[in-house]
Order: C-alpha cells, then structure tokens, then sequence
C-alpha cells in the first residue's frame, strides 16, 4: 500500500508537489522528510521526476556570478563620506565622480572640480573679509594648490600614468609621469 | 540589555550610534551578496547593476535608524535590496510583453502560449555534454531570467543566497508557503527549460559480446 503523505494522502497536485519542493530544499522536518521518502519508495516515477529535479537545481550553478570591481566598496564608503558632508580626500573625490565609468568621466569629475575651484577663489576674493563663505561640498578637502595649478586642456591630455598619478592624489608621480610624457 | 550575539547586529547597533567604521565593514562583508541578487534579479533587464547595489547601500546608510535586532542584518539589507531592484524595475517599465514572450517562448506552459516555435527549436539542443561551458552557462542564465519576477527573486535567493524558506519569505515581504508556492511552479518551468541538459543517460548498450546478440538491449 502506499505510503500517504502527512495531511495530504491523495492530491497529486499543488500541496503534494509543494512538499517535494521542501523535501529537496531540506525544508522539513525528519519525520515529514521520512514520509516523503516512504511515499517515493511506492512512486518511482515520481522519484525519477525528482532526481531530474535536483539535477536541475544542481545545474543552476553554472549560472555563475561576477566578481566584485576592485573599488566598488571605496565608492560606496566616498558617496557616503558626501553624503554626510564628512571631507574625503580629492583623489577619492575623483574616483567617485569618476564611478566605474571610465577616464572621460572621470576627467569631466574634474572640470567639475576645477570650476569648483574657480567659484571657490571668486567666493574668497568677494567674501566678506573672515572668509565665511561655506566651501562647495564638491571641493571639500581638494588641495586647491594643486586644483588651481590644473587646467582642464591638460588633465584630458594626460597619459595613462598621469592620470592614475591624478586620481593617486600624488603630485611627484604626476610630475614624474609628465616628465616621462615630456610634458 | 547586553550587546547583541550576531556579529552583523552588533556592527548594526555600532553603526546606529554613528561608528562609519561599522558601516564600512558592513558594506565590505555585504557587497558581494548584494551585487549577486541586483545582478541576478534585474537580469538582463538593467546594464546599471552597480548603480542599483550603490543606491542599496545609500538606503542602507539613511535607513539604519529603522533597523530592528530582530531581524537579521542580511535580511533585512537583502529586503533593501528586493526594494531597490523593484524601483529599478518599475523605473525602466518592466516590458512585459518582451519578458511574457521570453517565456513563452521558453516554457510554453500555461502562464504563457504552449505553441512557442523557440522551445519547438530548442528540443533540437544538444545536451549539456555537447556544449561548451560558457554556452550551458548561458542557457541556464536565460532560463532563470525568463522566470516570471517573483519566482525567479525566489530561486535567486533560496538557490544562491541559500536562504531558507523563512528568511526568502522576510527578504521578498511575503509568506513562507507563498514562497513554497513560488519555488515549486519555478522549479517546474527550469525543469522545462532545462531538462534536456541535465536528462539522465539512457543506458549505455554494452558492446556486444562475440556470439551474445542477446546481449544488446537494441534488439530487444
């Protein structure tokens, strides 16, 4: 005779499929669990269907996943930093703006922060004299040194290790690599 | 009240008093899980995978006050992440009639036409053993991207998160038997789908042996 399944001993539709379902994801308790197997014992069809159907959850694995980028997190943790108005470095600035979007992006990020720069020197030269102008968030923390010595023409002229030295936030690499350009 | 035994609830409760730190590793331990189900929920529905698991993690930071220790960390970044995707999905008009015609065409079972000339071609698929890697990859990718939405958020995260039914249920806002529900009708479409990739060999004839003709099941 066969086996009845726990509340369930003859629909052979939905609940008794359900509970195959969690049977294969060990979803039931050991005594449901040794039901289920009794009742396949007496259903080898149905024990056939079910091997087809974990072989095919098996095969889900080859739906592999992709690596994480390297600075997903940084960008993340930068976005954030703006968010609360915490200063970060300008570097990091960059490669925030910059996203996973590549160089032209990121040289744009610079305009931006460039032109920042420009409203930043107009707000101290019209300011009142204790300079209380509150800085552009953009520009938080941008040595401005450095900022105002760039000009946009020559940051998307920059070769590759120019521009890594750049969002490095290192100027004696960016000066190292503009000699290397013979720039 | 002493501090929490879960790791990830104590990180939570040191981030809720304002420790970055906390956050910081939070968004290290989790970035993996959470780009895996924004990339496997949107599927091919989104190019902006990275923005979508940023915007979760911005969520995530404005909404750490809403957080409860009763719930796991996981999850209940996990159910940010569900949310987020929906937005996405919704933002970018989710085009059923493309994803109802991918199914269709995959399936062809009753929640969508039976008639599909592509699953017709399909039965003339080689078996796993005849495809490379990459390609049986894509196949199973495909069937799993022209699930239905909710059963394939459903296989996403019992299948590759190996969340158990209650916590699936906690991430997707549902129940654990609709979840039960969802995964059987799911796992009955990528057995259509898939079937002939994983069907087991039919018994191998032996050679026939000098003299035995007996012995080859084809002349049965």
């Amino acid at each position: 005779m066969t086996p009845p399944l726990p509340d369930d001993p003859s629909s052979p539709g939905g609940p008794l499929r359900e509970r195959l379902t969690a049977y294969l994801d060990g979803e039931l308790s050991p005594a449901e669990a040794r039901a289920v197997l009794a009742w396949l014992e007496a259903h080898p069809q149905a024990l056939r269907d079910l091997e087809e159907h974990r072989r095919v959850w098996a095969l889900l694995s080859e739906y592999g996943d992709e690596p994480v980028s390297p600075d997903f997190a940084d960008r993340v943790l930068e976005r954030g930093r703006v968010e609360a108005g915490t200063p970060a470095t300008r570097g990091a600035r960059l490669r925030l703006l910059a996203g996973g979007r590549g160089r032209a992006v990121a040289a744009a990020a610079a305009v931006v922060l460039v032109l920042g720069a420009g409203g930043l020197a107009a707000r101290r030269l019209f300011a009142p004299g204790d300079g209380s102008a509150a800085l552009p968030t953009a520009i938080d923390g941008v040595p401005s040194a450095l900022l105002e010595s760039d000009d946009v023409a020559r940051i998307a002229a920059y070769s590759d290790d120019e521009f890594e030295a750049l969002l490095a936030d290192d100027p004696e690499a960016l000066a190292s690599a503009a000699k290397g350009r013979g720039g | 009240l002493g501090a929490p035994a879960d790791p990830d609830q104590r990180l939570m409760a040191r981030f809720q008093k304002g420790d970055a730190t906390a956050f910081e590793v939070l968004v290290h331990k989790f970035q993996g899980p959470v780009l895996s189900l924004v990339r496997r929920y949107l599927g091919s529905r989104s190019a902006g995978v990275e923005d979508v698991a940023q915007e979760v993690f911005f969520r995530v930071y404005r909404s750490r006050a809403t957080y409860e220790p009763r719930a796991k960390v996981g999850t209940w970044i996990y159910r940010i992440t569900v949310n987020t995707c929906l937005n996405e999905i919704r933002r970018l008009g989710a085009d059923k009639n493309r994803r109802v015609a991918g199914f269709s065409a995959l399936f062809g079972d009753d929640e969508a036409e039976s008639s599909s000339p592509a699953l017709a071609d399909a039965s003339a698929e080689p078996p796993s053993s005849r495809l490379a890697s990459g390609e049986l990859g894509a196949r199973v990718r495909a069937a799993v991207d022209a699930l239905p939405e909710q059963q394939r958020l459903a296989v996403v995260l019992s299948r590759y998160h190996a969340l158990p039914y209650e916590e699936v249920a906690a991430a997707m806002g549902t129940t654990v038997p609709a979840v039960k529900s969802l995964l059987t009708r799911a796992r009955e479409h990528l057995r259509r789908a898939l079937s002939r990739y994983v069907a087991a060999p039919e018994a191998a004839p032996f050679p026939p042996t000098a003299g035995s003709p007996d012995d080859d099941p084809a002349a049965a």
